[in-house]
């Protein structure tokens, strides 16, 4: 089930005048219904609804009652009053008039769409509204009219969380996606302005498809630590963005930046309902980071689930184990920059194995040291051992076969 | 109808207060509403049940005393448990929770005897505004359990402004109503203009009420005694019931005196050794246990409130109404909140009972000069699960659409166009929710149904309209319509849930009769009895409600297997009752009401008849599909 669909642009379909919209048949008007005048006063409107509700009551006919208070409840409230005065002009509602306009739009009849909503705006201006003219515009490609529509949009909008929410759904129908991003980090400030799960994710994907994917962390890691108890739906996406970040694998700080984030959040959620499938979540990319010898990520997973299980004595044992592993792999960055191959190296794992998902082996070290026969040290040689044994003895002992056997297999020289 | 029933030739329709800690009854006497006592005079009955040694069933006061001599045999509060499947055990058998009030209300129905004689009477019963759907529901069924044919279940506060509102019908007044009982808080505004007593808005906490106070009491007394003796005495069942007991004092002592002090002298025996209480308690101490209460209940007044878009000064009166009003702490926060005195015309123990007779007077016609109207709203909001855009063409399943918001005026009707999230989407499941969380998982489910048949379109081109229709019975109707076909779907969430319960009703009903009849001319007949506790060894537990379906005293084997045989036969009726036939839906209504109608009237020729006709059409039924 759906509320609101986004627009589509997939059918092409025939452009056709609009015909105008069915004006709906109405037996009466609310007014009618309480036999007051157009013009009346709430004094004279609440009078009569009072008579009518002792002749009509909810026991004595429920149906009457509805219309009556149906009526009521409308002309009773002045702004509620406006609107239906300014429907009653337009023959449509504005939840038709709306819906009208979105089935436009998902047909592509853009133009017919377009004059809907700047009727709907002239009886209800709303963000919303100015936001659907100013995307219509640039479908059209008015980027004047549309910057203003847009500009527009952005006055009505309520406080900054909905000015937020108005530029990242504007940002893929402006030309200038940078100048939208600059504006929204110039109204979030320190991103306190973001409340909502869904437009933070939203500006998380913003940031990745500008490839800042710092930024991205950056933006939402704020909402982590400010929301008091994440919802299950808040995990969702936590854990969607976790993987997100993890895929990306910025740099080797990554994971305990994450961890530092995501544990308040945890220790928060500990105690709802929904958190055994969270549980069950991370642990399931536990067993896939282990499967794949991503020591670091199996050590971030390992980390989240001891924060809410902090005497799972088999969880810290395995923690050990992949803690060991994670070791060995920044040794081993760490030891061949000493060699000089550390660019070349690290390059080379994080473009074909993601970030440092190599196992170790000596396959693709072959590779690397075939293409790189200028390394300072003659690998295998026994200097090379020897500075090993001294400087990273467990790499050293992790990949002793390895180095015993490079000199007989590669030699470079 | 007896003379007193008088205003001659309306229904016999009573209102009925079914509180946590009292419940009582009411009616309308020559305009004016009557709480009616008890034979012994009292007109609160204390909503205990005690099963006493002999298996007799003792309601009121008597079981009230048993609370701490027989804790295992009697149960207090039953109304914080109503809506709960998980049963009671009560002197070793079990309960549902509405079994046992069900009880309660049998008692109160035995004082109308006199006036009413013993045809049947209709009843207006009271629930706290914010109890949910299946906490109405247990009070309807305990209702009719006892016997009554329950006309309509109203809000308490509503109730407690209507015995307001007679006496204070014309002119214009906002009123507040802060109804503080023995297990729930409630509050509503409401206004009194010209005759028309509109609810403005209400608000609530289910759990929040005298006894949270009173096992706040017992901890902090508890933890005294374990102080001093190093032993918990909540651990040992009497020594619990005894400081519940002494908890209840200290707070009426507490409402009129300073200080309380607190004797009890062998609160329970530990390994030989007495251990005694001996204590005391200030108001000021007691009001700091109890503070944090008191403040949730004024947040609720200020939210419902600002429902009502009104400010403390519009408020005109303020209507006290329940038992833990009267602790001063809270009589002192309204009046400072609101800058004036609050209102005692009515005793808050009874102003519910009195506006169930009123309410109850409305609808016989009994004070139908009065002129008075009463507009209620929805205590909750109800909607259907949707899903709604995450970002660029993710969607977030399980967000909570509400289609009747809260404090809307009932009966109401209210719709709503969904559409289809995927392209080619040719069916949707409406999940009906009630509650006001975001998210559906933290609502209350209360059912859904599956609307197929819609045209495959691209996703949100397929306009569905959704229908809610609730009304004052606070039964709710949804349907949905695919606009382009016109193919609609419904279901009435109520009647779909009591459908089912058709055959189980009718055991409970039997089994309370039963207990019912152990009164103390049956415990003569020793047969009876060894008759009923030999089939109780028998069926265990749950299994006795069999030995009941009979009253005790005139069983027979015939008569046993004739009941067995309608059980049976109301359960193999029970799919047909939502048949897609309107003509056998009907038949099978029918044949359900003839066939409870006999059991219940112990006819037993006549549930022959209905038993016969009954297997016929279900044989031929049977045989067509």
């Amino acid at each position: 089930m759906a509320k609101k669909p986004k627009q589509h642009h997939k059918t092409k379909k025939p452009q056709r005048r609009p015909s105008n919209p069915p004006a709906p048949v109405k037996a009466s008007t609310h007014y009618q219904v309480l036999g007051v005048d157009v013009k009346a006063d709430a004094e004279t409107i609440r009078q009569r609804y009072l008579d009518l509700v002792k002749l009509f009551s909810p026991e004595g006919e429920p149906e009457k009652f509805q219309v009556i208070r149906g009526a009521y409840e409308v002309l009773s409230n002045a702004q509620t009053r406006r609107q239906y005065d300014l429907e009653r002009f337009y023959g449509a509602s504005l939840q038709d008039l709306s819906a009208q306009a979105q089935m436009l739009m998902a047909k592509e009849r853009v133009q017919d769409a377009l004059s809907i909503l700047e009727k709907i705006s002239a009886i209800q201006p709303s963000a919303a509204t100015y936001l659907k003219i100013a995307q219509a515009h640039s479908q059209l490609g008015h980027v004047e009219a549309s910057d203003t529509a847009f500009a527009m949009a952005l006055e009505l909008a309520p406080d900054d969380a909905k000015k937020i929410e108005l530029l990242i759904n504007h940002a893929y129908s402006t030309p200038d996606l940078y100048e939208c991003i600059r504006q929204i980090e110039e109204i979030a400030q320190d991103y306190s302005a973001i409340k909502s799960t869904a437009i933070a994710q939203e500006l998380f994907d913003l940031y990745l498809d500008v490839d800042r994917p710092k930024d991205a962390m950056k933006s939402f890691s704020r909402l982590i630590s400010r929301r008091k108890i994440p919802t299950r739906h808040d995990w969702e996406v936590y854990l969607q963005w976790i993987d997100a970040m993890m895929y990306a694998g910025l740099d080797a700080e990554l994971s305990t930046t994450i961890a530092k984030r995501v544990k308040p959040a945890l220790l928060r959620s500990s105690g709802q309902p929904y958190m055994a499938e969270v549980t069950a979540e991370l642990d399931l990319r536990r067993n896939e980071a282990t499967t794949r010898k991503d020591w670091p990520d199996a050590v971030t997973y390992t980390d989240l689930l001891l924060t809410l299980d902090p005497s799972n004595h088999a969880l810290r044992t395995a923690r050990r184990r992949y803690m060991d592993g994670a070791i060995i792999l920044r040794q081993l960055v760490g030891a061949l920059s000493d060699f000089s191959l550390s660019n070349a190296f690290v390059s080379y794992l994080t473009e074909n194995y993601g970030k440092l998902h190599a196992n170790l082996s000596s396959a693709a070290l072959d590779e690397v040291l075939q293409e790189r026969p200028d390394a300072p040290f003659p690998l295998g040689s026994h200097e090379v051992v020897k500075y090993m044994e001294n400087q990273y003895p467990r790499l050293y002992r992790a990949l002793q076969p390895d180095l015993i056997r490079w000199p007989s297999e590669s030699a470079p020289r | 109808m007896s003379k007193d029933a008088e205003g001659a030739g309306f229904r016999p329709v009573v209102g009925i207060d079914l509180g946590t800690t009292n419940s009582s009854v009411a009616y309308i006497r020559e305009g004016t509403p009557y709480v009616i006592p008890s034979p012994e005079g009292d007109v609160l009955l204390p909503s205990c049940v005690l099963i006493d040694t002999q298996d007799r069933v003792i309601i009121g006061k008597h079981a009230r005393d048993g609370l701490v001599a027989m804790p295992d045999r009697s149960v207090a509060a039953i109304k914080r448990s109503m809506g709960s499947t998980a049963p009671v055990t009560l002197a070793g058998k079990k309960f549902l929770p509405e079994e046992i009030s069900a009880l309660i209300l049998k008692e109160l129905r035995s004082y109308l005897i006199p006036i009413f004689g013993e045809e049947d009477i209709e009843a207006v019963i009271t629930v706290p505004a914010y109890f949910s759907d299946a906490q109405r529901r247990a009070t309807k069924r305990a209702g009719e359990l006892a016997g009554f044919i329950v006309e309509r279940i109203i809000n308490e506060p509503t109730a407690a402004a209507l015995a307001y509102g007679l006496n204070h019908s014309q002119g214009h007044k906002n009123i507040l109503v802060y109804d503080l009982g023995g297990g729930t808080f409630d509050v509503s505004v409401v206004t009194v203009d010209q005759g028309v007593l509109e609810v403005r808005s209400s608000n609530g906490n289910r759990q929040l009420g005298g006894e949270d106070f009173d096992w706040r009491l017992v901890d902090w007394m508890a933890e005294r005694v374990q102080s001093q003796f190093g032993v918990d005495p909540r651990d040992n069942l009497r020594a619990r019931a005894l400081l519940k007991d002494l908890a209840e004092h200290i707070k009426w002592t507490l409402s009129s005196e300073n200080t309380a002090t607190v004797e009890s002298p062998v609160l329970l025996v530990d390994n030989g050794t007495p251990i005694m209480l001996s204590t005391e308690i200030t108001r000021k101490e007691f009001v700091q246990l109890i503070q944090p209460w008191l403040n949730e209940t004024m947040a609720l007044v200020s939210d419902v409130l600002s429902q009502a878009n009104l400010t403390p000064q519009d408020i005109h009166d303020i209507l006290m109404v329940g038992g833990s009003t009267r602790i001063p702490q809270v009589q002192s926060m309204i009046s400072e909140y609101f800058q004036q005195t609050v209102h005692s015309e009515i005793d808050p123990d009874l102003a519910v009972a009195l506006g169930a007779a009123v309410e109850a007077g409305l609808k016989s016609g009994a004070l139908s000069e009065s002129g008075l109207v009463v507009t209620d709203v929805a205590p909750f909001s109800m909607g259907i699960a949707v899903a709604e855009p995450l970002s660029a063409g993710r969607w977030g399943p399980g967000f909570f659409s509400p289609i009747i918001s809260r404090n809307t005026t009932i009966p109401c009707t209210r719709t709503t166009t969904v559409t289809t999230v995927d392209n080619g989407q040719t069916e949707v499941e409406v999940e009906v929710f009630q509650g006001e969380d975001r998210m559906v998982a933290n609502n209350f489910a209360l059912g859904s149904f599956r609307l197929t048949g819609i045209p495959p379109a691209m996703a949100g081109e397929e306009p569905i309209q959704v229908t809610f229709r609730y009304n004052l019975n606070g039964i709710l109707e949804a349907s949905a319509q695919i606009i382009s076909t016109k193919k609609t779907q419904k279901i009435v969430v109520h009647d779909g849930l009591e459908r089912q319960s058709a055959a189980s009703f009718q055991a409970s009903q039997a089994r309370l009769e039963s207990l019912w009849a152990h009164g103390p001319e049956v415990t003569e007949q020793e047969d009876a009895l060894d008759a009923f506790d030999t089939m109780e060894d028998e069926f265990g537990g749950e299994g006795d409600m069999l030995a009941g379906v009979v009253p005790a005293g005139n069983q027979s084997d015939a008569a046993n297997d004739l009941h067995q045989e309608a059980e049976i036969t109301l359960a193999d009726l029970a799919p047909y009752l939502s048949h897609r036939s309107p003509k056998i839906s009907g038949k099978a209504k029918l044949l359900v009401k003839n066939l409870e109608a006999a059991a219940n009237q112990g006819n037993l020729a006549a549930l022959q008849d209905a038993l016969d006709e009954a297997t016929d059409l279900l044989f031929e039924w049977e045989a067509s599909f």
